[in-house]
């Protein structure tokens, strides 16, 4: 269900030093939230202030971040936010070893599918950023079985949680289709070659999916925050360009290059966009 | 066969030979467009193409929910439904 642990991995464990060598200085993977023409590092730190204050964070509380890359969450809550506990799950070995350097006080993460994790005491809050795209394959979504999919997700996030708790949720969602073949192949392209196996949820699936479990508190897109962080993804890449193809060879910076100018005309033509969620968890009625 | 099946089947056909540069064989409403060998990328563009020939423009998530030839059958004709009720 879903991508399986080795797809996973194609996406996020082509090194860490590769990936630092052109995302911000946290290692935030997924959209930020720009205000003005503050710097990307600005921005992410915005996007995790915003997600932190949606999933309701307070000092002292444990938090479960769904998908919780090289920590970059995880490591803004215990700081900024003052969490006990900080706990990630993620498919990616490379992502679990860059989550336990940084050693920061009351923060872990193990290699389980979200899945198959069952938490030994319900977190007070949830975050996830970016991993509802990794959630359904490209199959089961074409066979129709999104809903069904996304239905279990979210019915397994409300038993990680204590009744009342809320959730900060970012993902990708596909938005137009995409009617210039040539832009057609190329976000195919890149969905293949950089997420094999995923492919992002539509609005209309998450909205019908989350209702028995989780009440939409807010929603608010972000398909031009994301066009920019892909933007500044992609000159930072380009900026250095020489040392990536020194140590990871030409064929990676050109992948990665054709990969990001794709995410990003993708963005411009609303061919995707970008969804951020305060959700509320469901419990019985009085 | 009614006439307005044959003329989506040789639309459909015609969408064919200008994505894939050949026409479909065997046409009928229950056969999957992904079994003509038409990848998802092809589908769209010739749904790009219908969309053209009719003056139509279908609704993104209906599209996305495309399997058989029956499926673009009563897509058309929803979208024609909403289209002539929106004047």
């Amino acid at each position: 269900m879903g991508a399986t642990p080795r797809e996973v991995q194609t996406s996020y464990d082509a090194g860490n030093e590769f990936f630092r060598l052109w995302l911000d200085e946290g290692m935030s993977y997924t959209g930020a939230m720009f205000a003005g023409d503050e710097p990307l590092e600005a921005a992410q730190r915005r996007k995790l202030a915003w997600l932190a204050g949606a999933a309701g964070v307070r000092p002292g509380a444990a938090v479960l971040d769904i998908g919780c890359g090289w920590g970059a969450c995880l490591e803004f809550l215990a700081r900024e936010r003052g969490i006990r506990r900080g706990h990630g799950i993620t498919l990616s070995p490379a992502q679990i070893a860059e989550v336990r350097r940084r050693g920061v006080p009351g923060i872990d993460a193990e290699q389980i599918s979200y899945a198959d994790y069952r938490p030994a005491e319900p977190f007070d809050a949830l975050i996830s950023i970016g991993m509802l795209e990794h959630v359904v394959a490209p199959e089961e979504a074409h066979a129709g079985r999104s809903v069904e999919i996304y239905r279990r997700y979210f019915r397994l996030a409300h038993g990680f949680a204590r009744p009342g708790a809320r959730f900060g949720l970012q993902t990708i969602v596909r938005d137009r289709i995409p009617r210039i073949a040539a832009d057609a192949r190329e976000l195919g392209w890149a969905t293949r070659m950089i997420f094999p196996g995923s492919i992002a949820p539509r609005l209309e699936d998450l909205v019908v999916s989350v209702a028995p479990y989780w009440e939409i508190l807010e929603l608010r897109t972000g398909r031009d925050d994301y066009r920019r962080t892909c933007l500044a993804w992609l000159a930072r890449l380009r900026d250095n360009e020489s040392i990536i193809r020194e140590r990871f060879g030409g064929e990676r910076f050109e992948e990665y290059e054709r990969y990001l100018a794709a995410c990003v005309r993708s963005f411009e033509k609303g061919y995707v966009s970008l969804c951020r969620f305060a959700l509320r968890r469901i419990d019985e009625q009085e | 066969m009614s006439d307005r099946d044959e003329e989506l089947f040789a639309l459909l056909s015609r969408a064919s030979q200008e994505v894939a540069g050949r026409r479909l064989e065997g046409i009928d409403m229950n056969a999957r467009l992904a079994d003509f060998g038409i990848d998802s990328v092809g589908v769209l563009e010739m749904v790009g193409y219908v969309e053209d020939a009719l003056s139509l423009r279908f609704p993104d998530d209906e599209i996305a929910r495309l399997a058989t030839v029956r499926d673009v059958a009563a897509l058309i004709e929803r979208t024609r439904r909403v289209a002539e009720a929106a004047g």
